[in-house]
């Protein structure tokens, strides 16, 4: 193996996704694809505070 | 004879004690994602077991209670275990010994046989303990990260830790050969030689490509969540050689506090939704520097 377990690990934690932000898209997919169509923007709240904006390309381009 | 003897002496203190070792290791970290040379087999059996070795001789030869329990042996001075161990040594190397002390021979050969049986017993001991402490220490490699570079990164599939890390969902992507696209969970994986075999997939759903793309030919802005087909099967088996590439997600499932990477947020929804400019932050009042930007 070239490379060392500790290297993948933190490969793997650095991509990892939170279960909930998961969930959060399966549940409510067509409002997310609404708001992003419609205002160019969206926001997951998850679990102790924390906040997931998006933007499309074209509202970030905007502001 | 004393062939035979030596026969019996390595399977009771290399082959066996290796055997224990594996077994309880096993019950940490599947055995099979060692990739390991001869050599490497035979090094490691001998460095897996000098010191439970080493403890087990002193521990039958000195210490109050080991020295004496289990297959106690009487007289059990140095004096007499020497005295023993020579005549049983001369008799079994030699004929014309072995008939001139026979009546000494067969009281002598039973101690020491004891003797042994007391010392593989500690010894057994010793390495089941070992196995147990180093599995451990094997199976939570992620936290012990100096541990798992120097013992375990050469020795280990690298497809153990991609494929079952700990604490968390393995979302897979599969273009196969044949450039059919499936996606699930890996829920079991096979390896052969340290190589990947084959891996099962739960809830698989195949891809439309074809129907996708004709969609967009036709300029009707398909949404590609539409064009995955759930496939009627629990677990679904994939031959290695039939497969092209697989796209692997992480999914973590014991940390709902986790603070995602920005940059793993937007390849994450970027199949679905698209490019997104993503910003991660938490409450700041809780943490307050723990906003990250990044232009994606």
């Amino acid at each position: 193996m070239v490379t060392t377990l500790s290297k993948l690990v933190e490969m793997i934690d650095r991509g990892a996704i939170p279960a909930w932000l998961r969930d959060y898209v399966e549940a409510n997919r067509e409002a997310i694809e609404r708001d992003l169509r419609e205002k160019g923007s969206y926001t997951f709240r998850g679990p102790e505070g924390i906040e997931i904006n998006v933007e499309t390309e074209k509202k970030a381009v905007a502001a | 004879m004393l062939t035979l003897v030596s026969s019996v002496l390595l399977v009771v203190f290399l082959v066996i004690p290796e055997a224990i070792f594996r077994l309880i290791y096993g019950f940490f970290i599947p055995t099979k994602v060692w990739i390991l040379t001869r050599i490497e087999k035979a090094f490691r059996a001998v460095l897996l077991t000098i010191i439970p070795f080493s403890l087990a001789l002193a521990f039958s030869w000195y210490l109050p209670g080991p020295d004496r329990w289990p297959f106690p042996v009487a007289p059990n001075g140095i004096q007499e275990r020497r005295a023993d161990y020579r005549l049983v040594e001369s008799a079994l190397y030699s004929e014309a010994e072995f008939e001139k002390s026979n009546a000494r021979f067969w009281p002598a050969f039973t101690r020491c046989i004891r003797r042994q049986a007391r010392l593989a017993f500690w010894y057994y001991l010793l390495v089941a303990l070992e196995a147990w402490r180093f599995g451990k220490l094997s199976s939570k490699y992620h936290k012990y990260r100096w541990f798992a570079d120097k013992f375990l990164s050469s020795y280990i599939s690298q497809w153990y830790p991609l494929l079952t890390p700990p604490n968390k969902e393995v979302q897979a992507d599969v273009l196969c050969t044949n450039e059919t696209l499936y996606q699930g969970n890996i829920s079991q994986y096979f390896l052969k030689d340290g190589e990947l075999a084959g891996f099962i997939l739960e809830n698989p759903k195949r891809f439309h490509r074809a129907l996708f793309h004709k969609a967009k030919e036709e300029r009707k802005e398909p949404k590609k969540n539409d064009y995955w087909v759930p496939i009627p099967s629990e677990h679904m088996y994939f031959f290695v050689d039939k497969v092209l590439n697989i796209n692997l997600t992480y999914i973590s499932l014991a940390q709902p506090d986790l603070i995602p990477d920005s940059s793993a947020v937007a390849k994450f929804l970027r199949p679905e939704f698209g490019s997104l400019k993503v910003s991660v932050k938490t409450e700041p009042k809780t943490l307050p520097d723990a906003e990250t930007k990044r232009d994606l």
